[in-house]
């Protein structure tokens, strides 16, 4: 009977079936229209609500699939027919799958071969993707659909759960002293969400057979409670047992072991980024050595502590205020080996001013990312066009000022965590300044659910400074000859370190006032 | 016995719905659940279909507890509720053609039939037809596949006349096929279909009894007094509603028999000139009975 239900509820839905497909198109095909540059600029607003809207779509279907045997109250028709609880449910996933997760796996799956990629990379994105939806979206409005009789109830219920996890996390906030959780900004907050699809699908699970086979609506809700009072748990834990979840999901946690800091105090000292009115600025010379070529170290966290002699704890912070990479720690060597960098550590002025002249032990905590390149291409940097296994598919222009060489690149899945990019001219050896685009995220799966199966990156490298205050060692006269060097890399050891100075003075490592310029350690 | 119940409990929240209730209904009997509002004749029908469980106790339904009532069971089971929400999106036809799967016994003939006598709009959606045509629909999908047990609740609830008897002539026709379990507040039109009664009251069972003891059971008397008539001080338990006017004396005897019958009114009353006896109509038994046990209430 699971395919006669299935039936009757396409026959009922149908128009709204094929208004969510016709969004899931639209939305594949604007993002394919929109290209390597997501041009024009305007269409782009106009993908991205299609691609919000999907969502919207899949909960409005879903919702009235399931409500077409509502399983609340106790008059409805269905309840004295005889039609099995089990066949019902099916009935229901069938149609899920059907009517709302294969127009996306097809319109993920068309935008994936349109753009040139194999059916098995587009496949096996679209299914991810589909995957990711159908666990942690739709069987949860599944879940909240089952227990309620109604869209604007479902809809009032995904409000109040937003609602009540927004609260709790910004009233841990004010708890907390006005510090964001400890994962925002870093490339552990994947565990934030992965928590909240977790308990949103062990929810679902435990929620969906309890109303079919039960119809225990009351208990269900209490379910659904219980979930979203969880959810904001994961924001009262600590960075240190999250981060060590991190340390063994790492891929090859072993390479990170040659990898030490020591306090060099021959480096001398460096000139300061401009830092904040309130704090100032100390720059640490470090010694980073046991890396090997083409690696890159980030910094996800940094706790500084200065204890007095007697052992009296004087200060405990973060190295840097505020959430997100700073530029407290770059690490990076194309050679390998050790290198040269300095630790900037802002702490505020009363802090600065009690112990600035003091000698005190000074104790760094580093929880680390070590990053190994992954591929290196290249491109020419006029209308460059090239397939890399890696980096999908990119294509180069120059800009409309004609300063810039535009990189853009789609790829199927989710795009590099950390690529950087540089123009080089191969025949004279001349390169222009290396950029780096790291947004780290450190998601042990496959997670890219937006906007659609497939994924966007770019860089902009200018070659040519319009006011004529700089100049490039590889100007726009070498650009027949000149290529962009492409580099992705991704994480492969997360790990900590533990630098201890017994005694410093913090005023003798001030920053020096001058031109920002703290990158010593780079290439 | 197709249905039994057997000291069932229902509650919600503090509130006893079923207090102890047991009766049985036999097969191929008419069975009429009679009581006021709030009496738990429709958490009965819906703790029989497994809509609701039960608190505590057991109920049986064609043989199976009712909590494990499936699909073969409800095969077998003809519902028909006042409250009954069928899917208003649907037409009747589509509805129909939707239920007709489910049933291995479907009688497509009897559909066109019911469909031809009950005068249902095949191409109307669900939603659209009107109270006493929902009742007509819900009728014309209880009856096709002939079940053993047809339940239902308040059927002629908020209905015109002529709808009532379509529906209730429909029913008559059926009656022999199968047996019903009614309950209804209108007890004039059931009573002619009803063979089996059971009086409800706080979740309780008063008593059940075949219509036709009942009847026989229960009796207006009319006695004709020699000088003016007063109502006894002492009258006996089975005589309810007594009244006396002029020389004229009424009670209904709810233990009634022709043969002793002039022998116990004058033990009570004395001489006795003449002694009428009336049946009583269901409604009327209905309302004494249910008189008396609120005067027995309010006094204990």
């Amino acid at each position: 009977m699971i395919r006669h239900i299935f039936r009757r509820d396409w026959r009922e839905l149908w128009p709204l079936v094929a208004i969510v497909t016709a969004v899931q198109v639209t939305n594949a095909a604007l993002w394919f229209a929109l290209g390597h540059f997501r041009e024009p600029q305007g269409l782009v607003i106009v993908a991205q609500v299609f691609s919000l809207t999907i969502f919207l779509g899949l909960a409005v279907l879903i919702t009235a699939a399931v409500q077409l045997d509502l399983l609340p109250g106790v008059s409805q028709d269905w309840l004295v027919r005889p039609i099995s609880r089990r066949d019902l449910l099916c009935a229901k996933l069938l149609f899920v799958l059907a009517a709302a997760h294969a127009p996306m796996l097809l319109a993920d799956l068309a935008h994936g071969t349109a753009a040139g990629f194999g059916l098995r990379d587009s496949l096996a994105a679209a299914l991810s993707r589909n995957a990711q939806v159908l666990l942690f979206f739709s069987l949860p409005v599944l879940a909240i659909a089952a227990m309620t009789r109604t869209l604007v109830q479902v809809v009032a219920g995904m409000l109040a759960i937003w609602l009540t996890v927004t609260v709790a996390i910004i009233a841990g906030v004010l708890v907390r002293g006005g510090i964001a959780p400890p994962f925002a900004g870093s490339g552990m907050q994947w565990m934030t969400p992965a928590f909240w699809s977790v308990l949103a699908l062990l929810a679902a699970v435990v929620i969906i057979p309890m109303q079919y086979f039960r119809r225990a609506t009351l208990p269900g809700r209490s379910v659904a409670v219980a979930a979203v009072v969880l959810a904001p748990m994961l924001s009262l834990s600590t960075w240190a047992p999250a981060f060590a979840v991190q340390q063994w999901l790492s891929p090859a946690p072993d390479t990170a072991e040659p990898m030490t800091i020591a306090f060099d105090p021959g480096i001398g000292r460096s000139v300061a980024l401009p830092a904040s009115p309130s704090a100032d600025v100390v720059l640490l010379p470090l010694r980073v050595s046991g890396l090997t070529a083409q690696s890159i170290v980030m910094n996800d966290r940094a706790e500084v502590r200065l204890v007095r002699g007697d052992g009296t704890m004087l200060y405990r912070a973060r190295t840097v205020a505020g959430i997100g990479y700073g530029d407290d720690f770059p690490v990076q060597t194309a050679a390998g080996g050790d290198i040269e960098t300095h630790q900037r550590v802002v702490f505020p002025d009363n802090v600065y001013e009690l112990v600035r002249g003091q000698s005190v032990r000074m104790e760094i905590d580093y929880s680390l990312t070590l990053f190994h390149m992954e591929a290196a291409r290249t491109i020419s940097p006029v209308n460059g066009d090239e397939r890399f296994a890696e980096l999908g598919w990119c294509k180069t222009k120059i800009d409309q000022e004609g300063d810039d060489v535009e990189l853009g690149c789609i790829k199927t899945g989710g795009a590099p965590m950390c690529v950087s990019v540089t123009l080089e001219n191969p025949a004279n050896g001349r390169r222009n300044p290396e950029r780096h685009y790291c947004a780290p995220d450190y998601t042990p799966y496959p997670a890219h659910v937006y906007p659609d199966s497939t994924s966007q990156f770019g860089a902009d490298l200018q070659f040519r400074d319009s006011d004529g205050l700089a100049t490039y060692p590889v100007d726009g006269s070498q650009l027949a000859d000149a290529q962009v060097v492409l580099k992705s890399y991704s994480p492969v050891a997360h790990f900590t370190r533990r630098l201890v100075i017994p005694e410093i003075r913090l005023e003798d490592w001030a920053a020096v006032e001058g031109d920002p310029q703290v990158l010593r350690g780079l290439p | 016995m197709i249905v039994h119940a057997d000291n069932v409990f229902k509650k919600f929240g503090r509130f006893d719905a079923l207090r102890g209730l047991s009766f049985s209904v036999p097969e191929g009997s008419a069975f009429a659940l009679i009581g006021a509002n709030g009496a738990g004749k429709t958490t009965t029908i819906k703790v029989l279909m497994n809509i609701i469980a039960p608190t505590t106790g057991d109920a049986t339904v064609l043989g199976v507890n009712t909590r494990a009532v499936s699909p073969k069971e409800l095969a077998q089971i003809g519902y028909v509720s006042e409250n009954q929400h069928m899917p208003g999106r649907m037409t009747v036809s589509a509805y129909l053609d939707y239920l007709r799967p489910f049933y291995a016994s479907w009688d497509r003939a009897l559909e066109a039939d019911l469909l031809g006598q009950l005068r249902l709009p095949p191409e109307r959606r669900i939603k659209d037809l009107s109270h006493g045509m929902r009742l007509k629909m819900a009728l014309a999908c209880a009856l096709p596949f002939r079940p053993k047990l047809l339940v239902l609740d308040e059927p002629f609830s908020g209905l015109d006349p002529l709808v009532r008897d379509e529906l209730l002539e429909r029913l008559m026709r059926h009656a022999g096929e199968m047996t019903i379990l009614i309950s209804s507040h209108e007890l004039a039109e059931i009573e002619l279909l009803t063979t089996h009664v059971a009086f409800l009251d706080g979740g309780r069972l008063l008593f059940q009894e075949a219509m036709s003891d009942l009847t026989a059971r229960l009796r207006k008397v009319l006695v004709t007094l020699d000088a003016a008539a007063h109502a006894p001080a002492q009258t006996p338990k089975e005589w309810l509603e007594v009244r006396a006017v002029g020389n004229l004396l009424s009670f209904v005897d709810t233990r009634f028999s022709e043969q002793d019958l002039t022998a116990r009114v004058a033990a009570v009353v004395g001489k006795v000139r003449h002694i009428t006896t009336e049946p009583i109509a269901l409604r009327s038994i209905y309302t004494t009975l249910a008189r008396a046990v609120r005067d027995e209430s309010a006094r204990t």
